[in-house]
């Protein structure tokens, strides 16, 4: 088998994790300066950065997580005085014993993101769904969260 | 209430126009990361395409070059709802891996599972290794 040439001019330049993981922090810094009520309380323990994305509808937090390749059982889902915290593990699938890389850019390793919520929400009601590759979690806000519309009556 | 700043949204258009001052055409595209191993009797090649339909994926294998290129579409969030961080990335994708040529390349054959398209890429029966009973 002949070895892969690295082709400058086909291969789309791929960045180093580390790259990304720096902009990811700043992006973070900046918006966790923004962001009214969510807050990031990620550590640096994790050895990559899974993309989040969350949303807030009327009576529930909508958690999007990008896990590729990461094995249901391999995630934990934890709900401590409003920190949100996904964390688990990657792990190589490597196939057989005599698998030899040529390239390896994908992340491996263990992941935590937490994230303070600004309401509470019904713990027991917390829902997630794992589907090609994005762990959705759906967090359904307790009812004195939930926004009331009180009508003034003018006299 | 406190006013909710989607700034990921805001500070990723800003950049997408900056973007399009610049000289070279710019088409909005990423490469996802990819991992290629070899074994015994194929080449695997895993590429990460979280929340990609495999009906959004196109591979392609000429002149020894594999091209997986496609594109991650926008999911659908409620009406009513508000972005509080937006950290994923969806536009088009696009990446070649160049191969020797020992690739049968009638025989390449595909799969998604778990965010994670693994192409497998058999060698031609000559490249493969052999092992010779001495006598």
């Amino acid at each position: 088998m002949a070895l892969i040439r690295w082709n400058h001019t086909r291969d789309l330049p791929s960045w180093p994790s580390e790259v990304f993981g720096l902009q990811r922090d700043v992006n973070r810094m900046f918006d966790n300066f923004f962001r009214g009520g969510l807050q990031d309380d990620s550590t640096e323990l994790s050895a990559w950065t899974p993309a989040v994305d969350i949303a807030e509808q009327k009576d529930a937090y909508l958690v999007k997580v990008e896990l590729p390749g990461v094995r249901k059982e391999d995630v934990k889902i934890t709900l401590e005085s409003s920190i949100l915290t996904i964390r688990g593990e990657k792990k190589q699938d490597t196939e057989t014993a005599t698998e030899n890389y040529h390239r390896v850019e994908r992340c491996y390793g263990s992941f935590q993101r937490s994230f303070t919520l600004p309401t509470t929400v019904k713990a027991d009601r917390i829902e997630a769904v794992y589907k090609d590759g994005i762990l959705n979690i759906t967090l359904p806000k307790a009812e004195e969260a939930k926004p009331k519309q009180i009508e003034v009556k003018v006299k | 209430m406190l006013m909710r700043f989607d700034l990921p949204r805001t500070y990723d258009s800003l950049l997408d126009d900056v973007m399009r001052w610049d000289v070279r055409p710019t088409t909005r595209s990423f490469s996802p990361a990819v991992d290629v191993a070899e074994q015994e009797n194929e080449m695997v090649v895993r590429m990460e395409l979280p929340g990609v339909k495999k009906e959004d994926v196109k591979i392609v294998f000429e002149n020894d070059v594999l091209t997986i290129s496609g594109e991650r579409k926008p999911y659908e969030i409620p009406d009513d709802a508000k972005v509080l961080l937006n950290e994923m990335r969806v536009r088009q994708f696009s990446r070649s891996i160049e191969f020797g040529p020992d690739i049968d390349a009638a025989r390449i054959s595909a799969g998604m599972d778990n965010g994670i398209l693994r192409v497998i890429l058999p060698k031609a029966e000559a490249a493969r290794p052999r092992t010779i009973e001495v006598k």
